[in-house]
Parts: structure tokens; sequence; C-alpha cells
């Protein structure tokens, strides 16, 4: 067998088994518009933490890290901090969030502003600013799908091609199964993951270098200015730095899906435990670090940042782990991929359609609107990444800097009433 | 809720300006963290500006809740 077909045998292997998990848990649960958008409301701590780790590290951290690390250097740092800060926000509020969820039966971040706000056009607005600002953050992980297969097959399968093929089966995928199917996939992702970052993350630095330590010190010999403020960059200082980690820090619990995930909790406690356990993960990320400076010392010249990792995988490890590590890079790419198409078409139909043009919709036709929109939007975004270039972490920065202006509204909901905080507080 | 609705629209507004037109970073900062800081002080300033209805807490939540099929 070729390089090629062994790569990409696995790939094809590793996503068939990620799909088949998420059919046989998607199955189990008739599908009612609950059941899809929030899987009845009793996510423990185990389903819960794989859902947030399967929402929150997507192919942006796989291969959009490695690739800022190699391309813009000191910059790449911001995404080492962003993320255990945020879970302090999250500690806070999704607590309270939950609680107003349960009393109100809300599914979805539009219906918390209508509850808190009482406007069925703020509710309408959030929605479409919602479903706008997540397109970006869809096209990074169909980008990053296009990318693996592309570089997995050496150049035989074109990008294009391979983003047409992703989008059809996230579309089926999404279509049958729901949120609580979803949850389950990204237990072989996160192994999966975890496994290729450290594995590759040790050994390739080693491979080349000795160490990891050795790496760094060639790297601070031969190019110092790459690991500090602004690194390759003209423009990206410490007030940059500073500035991009306090929105994405504030931001990244206002992703509708993110919000949204709060209501599939059992309890507001299971929140506070995720909280305080998901910054643990973010330790995977120091090894993605680790493979985009190698890469930069011993590749230079890639005139896309975002390749870095699977071409100094593709020239230094045999085609079969090049295959496991394309299998997890499309599975960290689908699973995130699904919730943000879910989230998105279930905001369009029952936060944006239904209230504003069509409110004698039953719950029923809203989910049948919403199974519609899962296509359509899957469309939307395989034309915005076939026919646009900007690198991972662009895309990433414009979606955080959309969703975060949710979050003055979404803070500010609980200071209005002094008793609620105490309540929560003693709790 | 006319002041986060007012910081909301302006947050947005100001965001998709700044970076579809290529001014992001600006003056070295995020673009999207300034347009969240104008978005809260617009949010602020009207909030403080626009009257408090009394009794609105009391509305009828339950009919316009969503999802309570």
């Amino acid at each position: 067998m070729s390089p090629t077909a062994i790569a990409l045998a696995i790939i094809f292997f590793i996503v068939a088994l990620g799909s088949a998990i998420g059919f046989y848990a998607g199955t189990r649960h008739r599908m009612s518009l609950e059941q899809w958008t929030v899987g009845s409301r009793g996510f423990g701590s185990l389903l819960m933490w794989l859902l947030m780790a399967g929402e929150i590290y997507t192919t942006f951290s796989f291969l959009g890290a490695s690739g800022w690390a190699y391309s813009r250097g000191g910059p790449a740092l911001y995404i080492l901090a962003y993320l255990p800060l945020s879970y302090v926000v999250s500690f806070f509020i999704s607590p309270l969030v939950w609680e107003l969820g349960r009393e109100h039966g809300l599914q979805t971040q539009p219906d918390f502003f209508l509850v808190r706000y009482r406007s069925k056009y703020l509710m309408a607005f959030v929605a479409l600013v919602g479903v706008a600002f997540m397109i970006p953050y869809l096209q990074i992980q169909l980008t990053g799908l296009g990318i693996i297969v592309e570089v997995a097959s050496f150049g035989g399968i074109g990008r294009t091609r391979a983003m047409i093929l992703g989008v059809v089966l996230l579309a089926g995928f999404v279509f049958v199964s729901g949120i609580r199917a979803v949850a389950w996939v990204s237990v072989l992702k996160d192994f999966l993951m975890v496994f290729a970052a450290v594995s590759i993350g040790i050994y390739v630095p080693h491979f080349f270098f000795g160490g990891i330590r050795p790496m760094f010190a060639e790297l601070a010999r031969a190019k110092p200015a790459h690991l500090v403020m602004p690194g390759a960059t003209n423009n990206l200082g410490h007030t940059w730095y500073v500035s991009t980690v306090l929105l994405t820090s504030l931001g990244a619990f206002m992703w509708p899906h993110a919000f949204g995930a709060t209501f599939t909790a059992r309890s507001a406690n299971v929140l506070r435990r995720n909280s305080v356990v998901m910054p643990l993960y973010n330790i995977t990320l120091a090894f993605i670090f680790f493979i985009g400076f190698t890469a930069f010392l011993v590749i230079p010249g890639l005139t896309n940042g975002d390749l870095s990792l699977l071409m100094l995988v593709r020239q230094t490890l045999p085609p079969w782990m090049l295959g496991v590590v394309g299998g997890a890079g499309a599975l960290t790419a689908m699973v995130p991929a699904s919730i943000l198409i879910l989230t998105a078409s279930t905001l369009f139909a029952k936060n944006l359609y239904r209230p504003v043009f069509a409110p004698t919709m039953t719950d029923d036709q809203v989910a049948r609107l919403a199974r519609i929109m899962v296509v359509a939007l899957s469309l939307v975004c395989l034309y915005f990444a076939i026919y646009s270039s900007t690198t991972l972490v662009s895309l990433l920065l414009l979606g955080y800097a959309g969703v975060t202006q949710f979050s003055p509204a979404s803070s500010w909901a609980f200071f209005g009433s002094a008793s609620r905080w105490s309540e929560f507080s003693a709790a | 809720m006319v002041g986060v609705f007012s910081g909301l629209i302006v947050g947005v507004a100001c965001t998709a300006f700044l970076i579809l037109s290529n001014r992001d970073p600006y003056g070295g900062w995020n673009a999207g963290f300034l347009a969240l800081c104008l978005n809260s002080v617009v949010a602020a300033l009207v909030s403080l500006l626009s009257p408090i209805k009394a009794g609105v807490i009391a509305e009828d939540l339950s009919a316009s809740a969503p999802g309570n099929s």
C-alpha cells in the first residue's frame, strides 16, 4: 500500500468509527426539539465534561495554534492564557444561567435574553448576531478538515473536494443525531487528540534537537525575536495581547453553543465542577506549541502556517501515524462543527424565524425548519471556506469579537436583583 | 432592556466596521475589545438615562417563556 492509501484509510476508519458512535448514541432517544438541543437536561459531570471539551477544543487548537506558533510566534501565546481565564467567568455565570434555564425551560442563549429582558426583538437580534459570528467558527472547522485530507493524501484529494465531502458527512450526522450523540463522539476525539498532541509534541523536538529545552535554545539562538511580542508580526504587541486575552476570556462563554450547553447540565454543581477541571485540558496546548515552534526551525517557508503541524508529521513519522493524527484532527473538526451547526440552526428557527415571521409555528415545525437550516448553513459555510483564504486564528478572533458583545448584557442580567446573588453565592 | 440593546447594536456595528475595514488591531488594541468597551459605556449610559418602569418585573414571564410546550 502506498503511504497515501495507508494514511487516508486510517483517517476514514477513525471518522467512520466516530460517526458510528454518534449514530448509536443518537438513535436511542426519540428526537423532540428539546432532546435534540439540550438532551433532556440530564447531563452529569462526565457527559458535560465531554460536551464542553468537545466544543471548546476544536481544529483551531490543533492546526490553528501550531499555525500561529509557526507563522506569528509570541502573539500565539494568547491562546494559552485565555482559556483558563474564561473558566473563571463561566464558574460564576454558568450556574446562574442554568438556574434561570431550569425555571423557564430555556434551550438557547436568545431564550435567556427573552426571559431576562422581555423583548422578542432583542432575542431575534441576539440570534441573528450569534448565527452570523458562528459562521467564521464553522468555516475554521471546514477549512481544517480540508487541510487534513489534502496533506494526508499528499495533494491527491484537493481541499475543495475534501470540504464538500466533509459537509455532506456533517450535515447527515447532525440531521439524525442531536447533542447527546455529539457528546459521545467526543470520547474518541479527545482521546485521540490528547494522544496525538502529547506524543508528537514530545517526539518531534527530540527527533530533531534531542529534547524540548534544546529546541527552545536553538530557537532563541536562531530567531530570538520569534518568541517575544510582536513575534513575526509588526502590530501585535503587548497592548494587543492583553486586550485580546481579556476579550476572548470574557467571550468564550458567550458563544451561543457554549452558553446553550449550560442547559444540558443536570445541576449547577456539575457546571461549577467542570469549570474547575476544564483548564487542565489546556496543558495539551503546550505540546501543540512545541510542534509549531519545531516546525518553524525545521520546515521554514510554508506560505500557510496552518499546514505546519501536518507537514512536520508527514516528513518525520510513518504514514500510519499521519493517518492517526489526521483522523484525530478530522474528528476535532467534526465534533465542534456539529455542535455549531446544531446550535446555529436552532437559533435561526426558534429564536429568529418563529418569533418575527411565524409566531404560530409549533415546536415540531420549528424542529423541522431547524433541520432544513442544518443543510442551508452548511452550504453557506462551505461557500466561505472555499472562497476565502484567512488564517484559522484570524477567523476565530473575528467570531470572538462578535459574540463577546453579548457579555455586558449577559453579566448585567444578574446584577438586577441582589437576592439572586446572595442566594447563589450561598449555594 | 433599551440600554443593553443599544449597547449590543453599537458593539456589533463597531466590531463589524473595524474588522471588515481591516482596522484590527486598532491603535495596538484588539478591535473587538474596543467595541466591547464602547458597548458597555453605551449600555450603561442609556440604562441610566432611560426611566425605570415599576412593576415590569412582574409581567407575565410564563406567557412569553419559550420552550414551554
